[in-house]
């Protein structure tokens, strides 16, 4: 039986043994590190801009309920339609019936994590609609057929010379060493698509509920054009991304750039407020917002909440020792490094392959919750996942029947620790237990093993502890 | 899912759990406002510093909105643009001096024009950034299809940073005057997708310059 640690475990394996991937990663994580660090002090001091942003979230997300409500209200004043999806599937279905009462045939998409979740690319295209993945990472990777590596870059596993064999085999470019030169042939081919797309597809960075605006950061303008060219804006919005007002905004644009690529801020801020007003004679006719929760609304009701918070720099990938050594492919879902460890365990993610492993994805040295814009206590929760984890029958996620787990198994040690011959009959079972197929398995998803398990094999239980007569 | 379903759904997932944190937070006093600029001229010398620290960008100041239009018209000449995309009030009543361009009327000629040539609504001082409002008179094309960019700024509409800004929207959301849309631009299109190179001029104008007006 090969368990979700044994494949995280393969897939790492793999990444590492790749010549390329070392020396890209580390060309990268290295840059967006120095980055945020040269940064972010020439906008504030950090403890303090870190905090203002932290708190931002902390009120928003204590007030979803209204926030949500008022979002809502909002958005629909200025003209735009507002749908709620419980789950991915729910979200693809409301994308597609939008899509089909406006007779939609090309859709073009700007980078957001939240679509990446919901894999809308496939569903459309098996319904006859053709999405086109537009900002220059996701257009190169959505060509070779594979995932985002990292939240910020996401072809950051390629190299330049792969990105140009792509181009070739795929769009009949010929061969180049030159970085704008592939840049412009992308330009040019995506060019088209904004200019006929029916439907643009985004996320958001923050949602406002007081205003009902919708928020863009980006770097290459592909954000604006689907805002601006196609006659329907959909945006697909967890529903962490909500604030209450305009001025919670900026504390929190004020670290996201400087925390992602280490700018002050990025080339383009989009500040969304509806369809276009009358007279006006570019800008969606029609806009819609997709609220989702896949998950999120579980991980609001306990002490998962704080994850909540993130607003997607990627810097606890960049810091991230695990991240580092292995790529964001390894982790096998939508979210890699120390968030995605956290996140993708808890959000209904159907592609994930192994989500219940990467909570053991972590050494525990709290780089990551250092970096963090927002202060998240990533290593707390990727403990608490640990000793709330169970290996659930579908391979998926559990936090009720782990709370159980957890229970028995440390009522067991502490029962056990109590006498030397309650723990000698202890071990006794444990080293039967050990010798049946499947067991081992199992046990690392147990405290205190789960702890240690991916670090290291599981040694056979002692035959003998030393002090056993 | 039904809208009420799901708020209720919150609402229970909130009350399920809270914290410390959360009860500080909620009960403290809004942040004071911090302000670093004081004078209109100590805004404009921020915005000046920071767009030096742009890519390529060119900052020149100008006395009024005729000499904004006479550096662009030699700005234009220079380059030899035919055709422009022309956007914003105070650039367009000399309707003659724009003769000698093609004025993009369309989407189809804004695409195809040399160069955008937009007025700025607001300009941020401490990012070095524009913003841009969208009207009937302004399509967020102009700024965003051609290949090179000029942005007139007035000085009077410079304010220190995005939470003026932010200000200033919020205010014109009370007066039932919030935009569509608002365009905050800082600097030339810009991409690091391939081996973190950077490249500019990706979808949006590789190249953008600021004109400060007054
Ligand atoms: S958890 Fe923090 S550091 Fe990681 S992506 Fe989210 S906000 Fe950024």
């Amino acid at each position: 039986m090969t368990t979700p640690v044994g494949k995280f475990r393969e897939k790492s394996r793999e990444a590492m043994a790749s010549p390329l991937l070392g020396p890209a990663l580390k060309n990268a994580t290295d840059k967006f590190i120095a980055g945020r660090l040269g940064t972010l002090p020439q906008l504030g001091e950090p403890e303090s801009l870190k905090q203002e942003a932290r708190e931002v979230k902390v009120r928003c997300i204590a007030r979803l309920d209204q926030l949500t409500a008022q979002f809502a209200e909002s958005y629909r004043a200025r003209g735009g339609q507002v749908h709620f999806a419980a789950d991915a599937q729910e979200a693809r279905q409301i994308l597609l019936s939008i899509a089909r009462e406006n007779a939609v045939k090309l859709v073009a998409k700007s980078k957001s994590m939240a679509t990446e979740e919901i894999e809308i690319n496939h569903f459309l295209e098996g319904q006859g609609i053709e999405v086109v993945e537009t900002d220059l990472g996701e257009y190169i990777i959505q060509l070779a057929k594979e995932k985002p590596s990292h939240i910020i870059t996401p072809a950051i596993h390629k190299t330049k010379e792969q990105v140009s064999s792509l181009f070739h085999e795929k769009l009949g470019t010929p061969e180049t060493p030159d970085i704008s030169e592939m840049t412009r042939t992308a330009k040019r081919v995506l060019r088209n698509v904004f200019l006929k797309a029916d439907m643009g597809v985004t996320g958001a960075n923050f949602a406002v509920a007081e205003t009902g605006t919708l928020t863009l950061v980006t770097n290459e303008g592909n954000g604006r054009m689907v805002t601006s060219l196609p006659r329907i804006h959909v945006a697909v919005v967890g529903i962490e991304k909500i604030v209450e007002k305009l001025s919670d905004v900026p504390p929190l644009l004020k670290v996201l750039p400087a925390s992602a690529t280490g700018q002050k801020i990025t080339v383009y801020f989009s500040i969304i407020s509806g369809p276009r007003r009358p007279g006006e004679t570019d800008g969606p006719e029609q806009s819609h917002v997709i609220l989702l929760d896949n998950g999120r609304i579980d991980m609001l009701g306990g002490d998962y909440r704080e994850s909540l918070y993130c607003i997607r720099c990627g810097a606890c990938l960049n810091v991230c020792p695990v991240y580092q050594a292995v790529g964001g492919h390894s982790y096998g879902g939508t979210y890699p490094g120390p968030i995605g460890a956290v996140v993708t365990p808890l959000l209904h993610e159907e592609d994930a392959k192994y989500p219940s492993a990467l909570p053991q994805a972590s050494s525990l040295c709290g780089a990551c919750r250092d970096a963090c814009p927002v202060k998240i206590d990533l290593p707390r929760m990727l403990v608490s996942l640990r000793h709330d984890g169970v290996l659930h029958p579908a391979g998926g996620f559990s936090a009720r029947v782990t709370g159980m787990a957890e229970g028995v198994a440390f009522r067991f040690w502490a029962w056990a620790a109590k006498s030397p011959a309650r723990f000698h009959q202890a071990a006794k079972l444990m080293r039967w237990l050990f010798k049946l197929p499947g067991f081992k398995g199992l046990v690392r998803f147990f405290p205190p093993a789960s702890g240690w398990a991916f670090a290291r094999e599981l040694p056979e239980f002692p035959e003998r502890f030393g002090w056993e007569e | 899912m039904e809208q009420a379903l799901f708020l209720q759904r919150i609402k229970s997932a909130l009350s399920r759990y809270s914290t410390e944190e959360e009860a500080r937070v909620l009960a403290a006093p809004a942040r004071p406002k911090t302000g670093f600029a004081t004078t209109l001229e100590a805004k404009i010398e921020r915005f000046k510093a920071e767009v030096g620290e742009l890519h390529k960008v060119q900052v020149v100041r100008v006395g009024n909105w005729d000499q904004a239009r006479e550096t662009i018209g030699r700005m234009l000449g220079e380059r030899g643009a035919t055709s422009i995309a022309l956007a914003g009030d105070y650039l367009k009543p000399a309707a003659p001096f724009w003769k000698k361009w093609n004025l993009a009327a369309d989407l189809d000629s804004v695409e195809k024009a040399d160069v955008g040539v937009i007025q700025a609504d607001y300009g941020l001082a401490q990012t070095g950034s524009v913003a841009l409002v969208a009207s009937p008179g302004k399509p967020r094309t102009a700024s965003l299809l051609p290949p090179v960019c000029f942005f007139a700024l007035s000085v009077f509409d410079m304010l220190e940073s995005m939470a003026s800004l932010m200000e200033e929207l919020e205010r014109r959301h009370q007066n039932g005057g919030m935009p569509a849309t608002v365009n905050v631009v800082t600097g030339p299109s810009r991409t690091a997708d391939i081996e973190l190179s950077l490249t500019v001029g990706v979808h949006g104008p590789g190249e953008v310059h600021v004109l400060l007006v007054g």
